[in-house]
């Protein structure tokens, strides 16, 4: 019969699970703790070591399912310091939601934050690989077609209203991790890294996520964009921060046939 | 013989397969997708999930419902579910028979229950819960074990209970009856002989890995003779049931994943004839 409640039981279960000491620390400490369980163990494998088998199959499916969300910064770090990236990460971040597709999104602000060694790019490189995440299975919208612009009437421009799809995500980074990131994918290692003001977006389109890097003045008019936003609106925003002699209505017109060419658009 | 509707013989819906199962479709009969992977906003998981059901039967099969832990049933969780079956009418819907989740912290396994009348009290009211929210009847997977609790009962006691007290049915996995009948040391045809064959709506088989001491339910390989002999045993007690292929990792081209489907096709037929048989001989005789 067992002592312990449900409960208190699948507290202590989990609470060796997840502890680091369960696969790292002696087998007779272990033992010992176990022993206040009512687990079964038989000449084969004793209690312990069947806690054992659970506690590695933990570390294992975690990093693994960081492994397929960050994999430019697994082949950065190699497998050994990805597994103990994964294991501190964890350790500090234990999931709390239903899907392993949430893991992640703590990572580009763990390395950020410096609590484990790790190059200032490998924070830049997670936070461009969560990103992609996002805008992988980021809501579904219909996008603005160039045929739309086509056929819209003189006076309804100012009106048009500029929205971004929900997959967009502005990056404004200090090295080009896009061209580290595609690098190391191909095989190659990361070369030599220098800071550079890195400004990318990324988003879907027809189900594909893409990262480009972008100039300070689109950057700064998809920030400023928000819902409810027309084209007068950008093109009066765009008038305040260009140079004299350039035309705001051109401007955004060259910045509107770009957005709708990428997809970049919800159509009204 | 069982009360549910006979899909054939599926796989396992996964990653990998997009680009084949888009361009090609597939020869198996119906696909089962993992719920959680499916709960999300949009984009390719979804438009691929779509496209397969326009052609194909699906069933939706879930990881992280943890209708056996502690902590109280995640609303959100079982709206999300709700919603994800109002959309795609998969034949039913499924999880696991253990607990994945404590203190709010996820573990993303499927962690066995002490097999008690405490743990049947446990379940009984949360089953009725999910059913009240998914207005069906929930399918609860027997898992594969590498440790077990001082219980009141046996596994597969527990199994049959429950299904009677909670009313809920059955994904009979096979795979995970001979792992952790391995594991621990009993037969795994008092298992199969012990599950109400009405309630069984499904079958799973799938491949393990071998580490001497114990098996590892990997479904990284080709199904294990052992377990196509079990299959074969379990199919002439309980008549045809719809069964699937799963294949996790290492996953290899569609079409192998299709032939263990095909191969589970061929060993059910001769299972239900030889059932068939030996019945014409005992009416005979």
């Amino acid at each position: 019969m067992t002592a312990l409640r449900l409960p208190e039981l699948q507290e202590r279960l989990r609470a060796l699970i997840a502890d680091p000491e369960t696969l790292a620390g002696p087998l007779s400490a272990l033992e010992a703790k176990v022993a206040a369980l009512p687990i079964r163990g038989d000449a084969r494998l004793s209690s312990a070591e069947r806690v054992r088998i659970y506690a590695a199959m933990y570390v294992a499916r975690l990093r693994d399912a960081l492994a397929d969300d960050f994999p430019a910064l697994r082949h950065a770090l190699g497998e050994e310091a990805f597994g103990a990236l994964a294991q501190r990460y964890v350790a500090t971040h234990p999931s709390d939601r239903p899907s392993l597709r949430d893991l992640g999104r703590h990572l580009p602000g763990f390395l950020r934050r410096g609590e484990v060694a790790a190059v200032p790019w490998h924070a830049e490189l997670a936070q461009l690989e969560w990103a992609m995440v996002g805008a992988f299975d980021a809501l579904d919208q219909r996008v603005l077609a160039r045929e739309q612009l086509g056929v819209l009437a003189p006076e309804a421009w100012p009106e048009l209203r500029i929205v971004p799809v929900d997959s967009l995500r502005l990056l404004a980074l200090t090295h080009a991790v896009d061209a580290v990131r595609e690098r190391l994918l191909a095989g190659h290692d990361a070369g030599a890294i220098t800071a550079t003001r890195t400004l990318l977006r990324v988003w879907r389109q027809d189900l594909v996520v893409y990262v480009r890097a972008i100039p300070q003045l689109e950057m700064a008019a998809l920030r400023w964009l928000h819902r409810g936003s027309t084209f007068a609106d950008l093109c009066g925003w765009l008038d305040s921060v260009i140079d004299a002699d350039q035309d705001a209505t051109h401007v955004a017109g060259s910045l509107l046939a770009r957005w709708v060419e990428d997809g970049l658009l919800v159509a009204a | 013989m069982t009360r549910h509707p006979h899909l054939g013989f599926g796989i396992g819906l996964r990653t990998g397969h997009f680009s084949a199962l888009l361009e090609g479709g597939t020869r198996a009969d119906w696909l089962e997708a993992i719920s959680e992977n499916f709960m999300i906003p949009g984009g390719r998981p979804l438009h691929v999930l779509e496209r397969v059901r326009r052609d194909k039967m699906l069933v939706l099969h879930g990881v992280s419902l943890s209708i056996g832990g502690s902590d109280p049933l995640d609303p959100s969780y079982l709206r999300a579910l709700r919603a994800l079956a109002d959309r795609f009418a998969p034949a039913w819907v499924s999880d696991h028979l253990c607990w994945t989740r404590h203190d709010a912290h996820q573990l993303h396994d499927l962690l066995p229950l002490p097999w008690t009348e405490e743990a049947l009290a446990h379940l009984v009211p949360r089953i009725a819960q999910v059913q009240d929210v998914l207005a069906r009847r929930l399918v609860l997977e027997n898992v594969s074990s590498y440790l077990a609790f001082d219980g009141d009962l046996t596994e597969w006691e527990f199994l049959a209970e429950l299904t009677r007290r909670a009313d809920c049915d059955v994904l009979l996995d096979v795979n995970n009856v001979y792992v952790s009948a391995r594991n621990h040391g009993f037969d795994p045809r008092r298992y199969v002989d012990a599950i109400p064959p009405k309630r069984v709506a499904q079958i799973h088989l799938a491949g393990h890995s071998d580490h001497g001491t114990h098996l590892l339910d990997t479904h990284d390989a080709p199904v294990a003779d052992a377990v196509w002999e079990l299959y074969r045993y379990t199919i002439e007690r309980l008549g045809p049931v719809s069964t699937l292929v799963e294949w996790d990792g290492d996953v290899p081209a569609l079409e192998v994943v299709e032939a263990e489907a095909a191969r589970a096709r061929d060993v059910a037929a001769a299972a239900v004839q030889a059932a068939h048989t030996r019945r014409d001989g005992v009416a005979a005789a």
